[in-house]
């Protein structure tokens, strides 16, 4: 039943079915935000916590989270008289945190205030356990997935914020080209050069730790 | 070694399930505090935006375009502006004496 009026109403989400009767709609919170009843916004914010968060967690480092998180809140709150009552405001907030994180990257790679993830020997052996592995489930434990998770940001480093976005979205998320786009706010066909780039560029790169590990 | 396209896929796919494995950030109710006492320091929003709200997002992006246009307009506007004959009526008065150019300006013989 409350999968029923979920599909009704892509507003709310996790809710059970009497809670969901009893709470008000986006639509309605919203519109008493821009009444002037700025506390309405924290049913917004306990509502949409989880979900903004799961979408900055993945492209944000970990220390930088909440200040993320707290600036993707602050932005939807001084961007609701744009907020169109007939969309989706989950959609609508994905839109403005994808796009607060790709500002996040820019900044960070202008000023380069992010450590700089180095590679060991046991990641070019992790790489190359991943390539003569027969199947994709290498990421045996913890320890492995650790590995990778480096090996991804070191990657991901050597790519432009916008690169970087796309590559997120379009090979780690399974994003189609269309859904990126709209939450970049690019045509589709630049998040299909951008992706088709970024994934020769990770591809060259990754050919190239193997050919120095080779000499070595 | 060039890395095969096979090979990069795998590579990927292992990149893609460590991206998605959940990742151990706990924020705190004191999270949410802050972000209401920040939200509530702002200044008061507009109730609703105008009904040019649905144009305002095309004006920058038309910014380049207009640029453009407006030098393009400019230059065949300062190709067709006759320069040359204000400056010879301008050279007209400083060469010649004052009374000839008064008479020519005049009409008197």
């Amino acid at each position: 039943m409350a999968g029923n009026i979920t599909a009704i109403d892509g507003d709310i989400h996790d809710e059970t079915y009497a809670g969901m009767l009893d709470a008000p709609k986006d639509s309605e919170i919203v519109r008493r935000i821009l009444q002037g009843e700025v506390n309405a916004f924290g049913l917004l914010l306990d509502r949409y916590k989880a979900h903004a968060l799961t979408m900055i967690k993945r492209r944000i480092p970990p220390k930088d989270v909440e200040d993320i998180a707290q600036e993707v809140f602050v932005r939807a709150y001084q961007s609701l008289p744009g907020f169109d009552p007939d969309s989706h405001f989950n959609k609508w907030l994905s839109i403005i945190a994808v796009r607060t994180c790709c500002d996040y990257w820019r900044k960070a790679y202008r000023t380069r205030e992010f450590p700089m993830t180095s590679l060991s020997e046991r990641h070019a052996e992790w790489l190359e356990g991943v390539i003569s592995s027969a199947s994709t489930d290498s990421a045996d434990g913890n320890a492995r997935q650790e590995e990778a998770r480096e090996f991804l940001a070191w990657a991901l480093e050597h790519l432009s914020a916008e690169d970087r976005m796309v590559v997120e979205m379009v090979y780690l998320e399974g994003m189609t080209g269309r859904e990126a786009a709209e939450l970049l706010g690019w045509s589709v066909a630049n998040v299909k050069v951008r992706a088709f780039r970024s994934r020769a560029r990770l591809r060259k790169l990754l050919s190239g730790l193997l050919e120095r590990e080779e000499e070595e | 070694m060039n890395l095969r396209k096979e090979d990069f896929k795998k590579v990927l796919l292992v990149f893609s399930s460590a991206y998605k494995a959940e990742k151990n950030v706990e924020i705190g109710n004191a999270w949410e505090r802050r972000v209401m006492a920040r939200i509530q320091g702002l200044r008061p929003l507009p109730s609703r935006r105008g009904l040019t709200a649905p144009f305002e997002g095309y004006v920058w992006r038309l910014a380049p375009a207009a640029a453009a246009i407006f030098l393009v307009l400019s230059a065949i506007l300062y190709q067709q502006m006759d320069f040359l004959s204000e400056c010879e009526m301008a050279r007209v008065f400083v060469e010649t004496r004052l009374d000839d150019s008064l008479f020519q300006v005049l009409g008197a013989s």
